[in-house]
């Protein structure tokens, strides 16, 4: 589903390669470290195997002959030199597998770097830059510049990994954690994972998200500044007069009015929202397929069996009251969770929580989709 | 005089009363519930571990066969959480902790100190009881709820998940118990019952191990019964402790459970190599190379292992130069691991090498092991750590050393199956299912390497395109793997029906357990042997016209 990102070339493409396409200052000290250590237990590795196989085929006992060996117990000499020798290799590994880490976690001051602030939650990432930019799935960085990312979560562990910086930290509630490295030159696309079990979807947090793929996009300066600084189209700017016409399907008046926006019409308004919302953490908008809420896919008009034996229709009002009161009714099908929506009563409670014109857009988003 | 003389065919064979043995001289079920008798004990942990074991692989075969094409949804992302949770969980606690020191430590440690049993009978029987009811508490987990936490329980996800964790913490709490009272056990055994002659350098290498093994369940077990404790009272009490909601640390509880699971790893492995060490010497007719060096290093690891801990939170937040002291210390647990695995190559030196059963699973556990330890190198460098932490290479990297484990295990059960139920498996079919097992283990995990180091996030439900070549070839070695296991169960199951009838010393060991006849009478001994090198087989003759080999039983 989610093709190669990034540059291939023939040699990425070798089944020998070990390690992914390198793309930071990090890459190169833990690439050697790494390819150093193979070669050290390699060299270990064949030792062991082809003396085995050696004595093996030499000592192999003869059908019926039942011998006497001589008792070689030990040989001092022999276990100094097997004792020592492989020591010192492992302090050669040591040494080069800190190295880089010692770096990793030597912070640059606020001043040299880019900022940003990072926040997980069960299944979303969010980023927010300077100047009040944000991104609820792409992480987005411009090249050649040192970046730092402070993190923290909003409910339980999780882990920022993206494998071709070749940088990995758990992001953890009610404390901030960092990351920091340099981007390098080329415009390019990366995966990015949670590398810490946060619950069923853990998976779906990051590159293999179903509804939206993330990525780590490296830009040029000047995209990366022109992105900071491009307005978003928000439907809570737009007049009375102007909504009116706009819900109705008339985005006239209103790309006359936002000339330098592109204007969704409402049933895209919609889509965008349902991930910058993180609806799409838990819930599925084409399918029917549980993952921690109901998948939306076909689900529009069906009657709906409510804990406490009342009846509802997934209708305008029952998808109004169930975003903004999560807790209130709930179906049978999700009564082992009754009444704990706590991942969505949270995100209702901050920043995630629709507006009434942005409910309407998630509504006629809603009402269209069909399970795949 | 020797004891085997009463057991071998000696003048009228045909419809001669078996002669009295631990299984034949008492009958029926409450013989057995109620038995102190510390090989029936052995037997009745192997038949559980056995359960726990098929189940356990059935889990980890439904994750792979899901992996192989995830698009088809074979599993649900609920029903796929449960199932590498609970795989884990099952061939961690109920499988691989108890698995050499409960069923081969109970039966083989009082026979090869020529005791009649352990120091403690019937705080034995109670430790199997302890145990059974961790089993089936984790059994009800299956349908209650189930577990969908990882086995690593990380808290806050567990603090609050929905499954039920409450029950496989107290069921885990449960069976710590069983672990502490059976080192216990085997520690105080070995200490105060070793019989005339029997030095402490003069014990047979897998007492050394049970020995090491039993002083790290009593530093390490304890802590993993505080974390569980503190974990409940979260759960039902809202004392934070762990969740940051409630004022806790969620990093606590992962020092607190390294604290214990990093030295259940050496739990699980110092067994092992002491399995190991047996099996070596006794089927290259060979005495142990650098005794003294492994048996140190036994204690040398055992006493590492619990000062290791933090190599598991190096990406965790965890500070800089406490990652760098527990990253020197781990790579210092690398030495004594080297040491053993050169002494057992050196021991088949000039050596009289069958490749019998049994060593075809010691050989394998050298292979494997070498590789599960020399990448362990890669994970406690710091910044390689960071690159595949929690990646497949991982997963890897643990499953070569716990199936490097279980390898031993099952040429121990091979080994001293004779033994055990006087009867001989089938030698083609052992050997058959020894190469099974090699070869469905590499298959199945070497790609898992490979696609670590890429980047593959373990857990996962879903998985990038690029990696499908390594999950098919993966997936497809599961089966090769579980193939290899059913074998082992059908020859060892088979052997007890149709097996030959095993003579008391088949393989000409020169350990105590082989003195007695197979299987041992009820009290093991008639009288206390003396011991002398256990390694020494110039002592043990095979005899042409009898066609079994004499020991040595010296009054």
């Amino acid at each position: 589903m989610l093709n190669h990102l990034g540059a291939t070339s023939a040699l990425l493409d070798s089944p020998f390669r070990m390690l992914p396409e390198k793309s930071s200052n990090f890459a190169d000290p833990v690439d050697f470290a790494f390819h150093l250590t193979f070669a050290i237990c390699a060299f270990f590795f064949a030792i062991i195997v082809l003396t085995t196989i050696a004595f093996v085929i030499k000592y192999r006992r003869k059908p019926g002959d039942y011998p006497n060996p001589k008792l070689a117990t030990h040989n001092e000499s022999l276990e100094l030199a097997w004792t020592l020798f492989p020591s010192v290799l492992l302090v050669v590994i040591f040494w080069f597998g800190t190295l880089p880490f010692i770096e990793m976690r030597d912070l640059p001051d606020d001043s040299e770097c880019i900022v940003i602030k990072v926040t997980a939650q069960q299944f979303q990432w969010s980023f927010s830059y300077n100047d009040g930019a944000k991104t609820s799935s792409d992480l987005m960085l411009p090249v050649n510049r040192r970046i730092k990312l402070v993190m923290t979560s909003s409910d339980v562990l999780h882990s920022m990994f993206i494998p071709n910086f070749r940088v990995k930290q758990d992001v953890v509630p009610k404390r901030y954690t960092f990351l920091w490295f340099e981007t390098n030159a080329e415009e390019a696309e990366y995966p990015f994972y949670c590398t810490e079990y946060c619950g069923q979807l853990h998976w779906a947090m990051g590159s293999l998200n179903p509804e939206a793929p993330a990525k780590v996009k490296v830009v040029s300066l000047d995209k990366f500044k022109e992105f900071l600084t491009a307005p978003e189209f928000s439907a809570d700017d737009l007049t009375p007069e102007l909504w009116e016409e706009y819900r109705n399907g008339n985005l006239e008046g209103v790309t006359a009015a936002f000339p330098d926006l592109e204007i969704p019409d409402l049933l895209a308004y919609g889509q965008k929202l349902f991930t910058a919302k993180t609806c799409n953490g838990c819930h599925t908008a084409n399918s029917d397929v549980t993952l921690i809420g109901p998948g939306f896919g076909g689900r529009w008009g069906k009657t709906l069996n409510l804990v406490g034996g009342s009846t509802a229709t997934f209708d305008e009002e029952y998808v109004r009251r169930s975003i903004l009161e999560p807790n209130a009714d709930f179906t049978t099908e999700f009564a082992a969770q009754a009444p704990d929506a706590s991942g969505m009563t949270g995100a209702m409670a901050g920043p995630m929580r629709p507006s009434e014109r942005e409910l309407e857009a998630l509504i006629e988003y809603l009402k269209t989709r069909k399970a795949e | 005089m020797e004891i085997n003389a009463d057991s071998s065919a000696g003048v009228a064979p045909t419809h001669q009363a078996e002669p009295l043995n631990y299984l034949n001289h008492k009958k029926g079920i409450a013989s057995w519930l109620f038995t102190v008798d510390h090989k029936r004990i052995g037997l009745m942990y192997l038949a559980l571990i056995g359960v726990a074991l098929f189940l356990g692989g059935v889990f980890a075969l439904a994750v792979r066969t899901h992996l192989l094409r995830p698009s088809d949804k074979m599993l649900t992302p609920e029903q796929y959480a449960q199932m590498f949770t609970l795989h884990g969980v099952i061939m961690i606690f109920l499988v691989i902790i108890p698995g050499i020191p409960a069923v081969l430590g109970n039966f083989v440690v009082p026979l090869m100190l020529g005791a009649k049993d352990v120091a403690f009978p019937k705080l034995n029987l109670f430790s199997w009881y302890l145990f059974a009811t961790g089993v089936v508490m984790a059994l009800v987990t299956l349908f209650t709820g189930g577990l969908d936490t990882g086995w690593t329980l990380y808290t806050p996800y567990s603090s609050t998940s929905f499954s039920n964790v409450s029950l496989v913490g107290t069921a885990a709490f449960i069976m710590g118990f069983s672990s502490i009272l059976t080192g216990l056990n085997m520690m105080v055994t070995i200490q105060t019952m070793r019989p005339k002659g029997m030095t402490i350098f003069r014990m047979p290498l897998f007492l050394w191990a049970a020995y090491a093994t039993g002083i790290i369940q009593i530093i390490g077990t304890p802590v993993l019964a505080i974390t569980l404790l503190l974990l409940l009272m979260e759960r039902f009490f809202r004392v934070g402790i762990f969740d940051p909601a409630m004022g806790g640390d969620a990093v606590l509880f992962q020092h607190f459970f390294w604290f214990y699971s990093h030295p259940a790893v050496y739990i699980m492995v110092v067994p092992a190599f002491g399995v190991m060490s047996e099996l070596i010497t006794v089927h290259t007719r060979k005495t142990i190379f650098g005794y003294k060096a492994i048996a140190y290093s036994s204690v040398a690891i055992a006493i590492l292992s619990v000062i290791v801990w933090g190599h598991h939170l190096f990406v965790s937040g965890q500070t800089m130069r406490t990652s760098v002291i527990f990253s020197i210390i781990t790579f210092a647990v690398a030495v004594p691991s080297a040491i053993k695995v050169f002494n057992w190559m050196a021991t088949l030196y000039k050596g009289s090498i069958a490749l019998t059963t049994p060593m075809l699973f010691a050989l394998s556990f050298l292979f494997t092991f070498g590789i599960g330890g020399l990448t362990g190198l890669f994970c406690g460098a710091l910044a390689i750590d960071v690159h595949v932490h929690d990646t497949y290479f991982v997963v890897a990297h643990f499953h070569y050393t716990m199936i490097g484990v279980v390898m031993v295990m099952l040429g121990g059960f091979y080994h001293w199956w004779p033994k055990i139920t006087g009867k001989m498996y089938h030698e083609r079919l052992g050997q058959l299912s020894a190469v099974l097992v090699f070869i469905g283990m590499q298959m199945t995990f070497l790609p898992q390497f490979i696609m670590g180091s890429l980047g593959m996030p373990r857990r996962y439900y879903w998985y990038p395109d690029e990696f499908s070549m390594h999950h098919h070839i993966s997936t497809g070695g599961s089966y090769i793997l579980a193939a290899g296991f059913a074998l082992v169960a059908f020859n060892l199951i088979w052997a007890i029906f149709n097996g030959k009838k095993a003579p008391a010393n088949p393989w000409g060991g020169a350990t105590m357990e082989w003195y007695t006849q197979s299987p041992p009478l009820p009290h093991n001994f008639d009288s206390a042997p003396e011991a002398g090198d256990p390694y020494d087989y110039t002592k043990v003759h095979w005899d042409n016209e009898k066609k079994e080999f004499i020991s040595p039983y010296v009054q």
